[in-house]
């Protein structure tokens, strides 16, 4: 299972992701979830910019959602994230009402090719062959730059996820329990499925709960209805030595304990009577210095 | 004379003339950035065209955030985004948010843009696109503003071009081709539309083509050829000359091209840092000078910004 954390964009400041996206790097986690604002969706790909030299492995997603304007403008700033990114870029696109996430994944799909394409869609005609344009008109356009990726992700959230998801074969984010939309799709798409990922949004409050159990839980999920990738809302503010020690409880208790149907007897006593160890070692080392 | 002096233009394109991995332009802006940074530049210019073979950066917002990453005290602008091409309120949001990762590094240059197909594949009237420049910098200027009024640079050299910025307060990037006279009559345009508006009037840029060598000769024999080979393509496809593009107007686009050969800044370094003086005297304060074009190597490129800082910039910013 791929182990990724979200950062709310509401309440982050852009200018601190770069260093918040290198932590998330240097835990050995797998990917950084930038949630945009609400109302602002624009600014999660200016936020996964911002990770393009600061980051060398990790996978940055954008969380971002339809909006009243023109579906162009996220093509081709999707395109540019992932050439900034050398194809590490997840685009999350959030919308409620069907018809509107259909045809921005329509268009999306379209201009990711590598080929000029023309869009006839309920909103947005493109291009729109508006009769005062006769200086070299075209019929079909082609975004450019094209992606890095061959197939750069596509991530779909909110209420018409599930929908758009079964008719394009894109993985809806399940943000509630994921079982009855996989259900859904197993049966619509059949195999198909198999090339999908399932991730999932999930809180976790170290506070409240102890990180064994978040691995419990997300394992069961896993064994439900096959969650392979946890994008996880850590409730200690981001840059916090708290927020610093929930990346790395993730990366060495909970990650290794998800790789695996299951571990052999008395591996994970080992590995919690080092952490128990290595836990009193810091606090010893805290209280002499 | 103490002028500003930063240089341009990075468009990420990989053109007929000099084919290039668009992921390695991307991925080595960042250190390019830094690199002009440490070089003492005070600015890096980027611009913006869409949907073109040679893959133009239609998004030049992002690369700025990823060089915000890299640098700390670099400015990094536009020139331009094609404002009427995009939804203003969006723009608003994006640009607010590049210049909280630049921590308010961000100059916000915005322009017409002239070709139909852009327009068309966003659903736009090119003809309508002085009102929705109107309209659209209403929306930059209103309260409460991200930024400095003089954060954003218009472009252009038409009377209406010209008032719009002093009536905003914004500053102006000049076109290269104005002369000594043709800059301080757009100064006194610019400065009598601020005061009329009550607004305090910005800065003066210019960008200029430029290029310079130890040995001037060598630098306009090399130069110039590849400089008006660069206009020759870009205005024939693109620039609107007699109600069709350049090339069905061969005669025209050859007097576009040799105005633009003309009023590039081409020589040595004392010839270059005397050129720039004139243009400062009458009334620039900010000189972007653009070495930065497709028929360039990246090994070109380098020393050329290291030869011009080493010079050039020490001369105009003394």
């Amino acid at each position: 299972m791929r182990i990724g954390v979200t950062l709310d964009l509401a309440t982050v400041s852009l200018a601190d992701v770069p260093a918040l996206a290198a932590a998330v790097e240097e835990a050995a986690l797998d990917l950084v979830w930038l949630a945009a604002p609400s109302g602002r969706p624009e600014v999660a790909l200016a936020a996964a910019a911002t990770c393009a030299e600061p980051t060398r492995t990790v996978l940055i997603g954008a969380g971002t959602a339809v909006a009243e304007h023109h579906p162009l403008y996220l093509a081709e700033e999707r395109h540019v994230a992932d050439q900034l990114l050398g194809g590490r870029l997840v685009l999350g696109l959030r919308g409620d009402d069907e018809a509107s996430l259909t045809e921005w994944a329509d268009v999306l799909l379209a201009a990711a090719g590598t080929t000029p394409f023309a869009h006839r869609g309920p909103r947005h005609t493109i291009p729109a062959g508006l009769p005062q344009h006769t200086v070299n008109p075209e019929t079909r356009v082609r975004v450019t730059p094209a992606p890095y990726a061959l197939e750069p992700t596509l991530w779909l959230l909110g209420r018409a996820a599930p929908a758009v998801a079964s008719a394009y074969a894109l993985s809806p984010v399940s943000e509630e329990d994921g079982a009855p939309v996989w259900r859904h799709l197993e049966r619509s798409l059949g195999p198909a499925c198999r090339r999908l990922r399932r991730p999932a949004v999930r809180t976790w409050d170290p506070g409240a709960e102890d990180v064994v159990e978040l691995a419990r839980r997300l394992s069961a999920e896993r064994d439900g209805w096959g969650l392979d990738t946890t994008l996880l809302r850590l409730t200690p503010p981001p840059g916090t030595a708290a927020w610093h020690a929930a990346l790395a409880d993730l990366a060495v208790v909970v990650r290794p304990r998800l790789q695996q149907e299951r571990l052999p007897a008395g591996l994970e006593e080992l590995w919690d009577a080092e952490r128990t160890h290595q836990h009193t070692a810091g606090v010893e080392r805290e209280v002499i210095t | 004379m103490g002028v500003e002096m930063g240089v341009g233009l990075w468009t990420f394109q990989s053109t007929v003339t000099r084919p290039h991995q668009l992921p390695c332009l991307y991925r080595d802006f960042p250190a390019v950035a830094r690199k002009v940074e440490q070089l003492g530049y005070a600015h890096l210019w980027l611009a913006e065209h869409r949907l073109w073979y040679d893959a133009f950066c239609p998004a030049p917002l992002l690369p700025i955030a990823s060089a915000a990453a890299a640098t700390t005290t670099l400015r990094l602008g536009t020139a331009m985004v094609l404002l009427p091409q995009h939804d203003p309120e969006r723009l608003r949001s994006l640009a607010a948010a590049v210049d909280d990762a630049a921590r308010g590094r961000l100059e916000l240059g915005v322009g017409l843009g002239h070709r139909d197909a852009e327009f068309d594949a966003l659903g736009l009237p090119r003809t309508g696109r002085g009102r929705r420049m109107d309209a659209g910098l209403d929306v930059l200027d209103r309260e409460p503003r991200d930024r400095r009024p003089d954060a954003v640079w218009g472009g252009g050299m038409a009377r209406a071009a010209l008032e719009r910025i002093g009536r905003h307060g914004m500053s102006a990037l000049l076109p290269q081709t104005l002369d000594a006279e043709g800059i301080r009559r757009a100064v006194a345009t610019i400065t009598g539309a601020a005061r009329a508006a009550g607004r305090e009037p910005g800065r003066i840029g210019m960008i200029k083509d430029t290029w310079v060598d130890v040995d001037g000769e060598a630098a306009r024999s090399w130069f110039l050829p590849r400089l008006r080979r660069h206009y020759t393509e870009e205005a024939g496809a693109w620039w609107v000359l007699d109600g069709g593009h350049g090339f069905t107007s061969p005669e025209r686009l050859q007097g576009q091209v040799d105005r633009t050969a003309t009023s590039a800044v081409v020589g040595s370094p004392d010839e270059v840092a005397a050129r720039f003086g004139q243009i400062a005297d009458a009334g620039v304060d900010t000189i972007v000078a653009r070495v930065n074009f497709d028929f360039v190597s990246d090994r070109e490129l380098g020393e050329q910004l290291e030869l011009l800082a080493a010079t050039v910039l020490k001369a105009v910013t003394a």
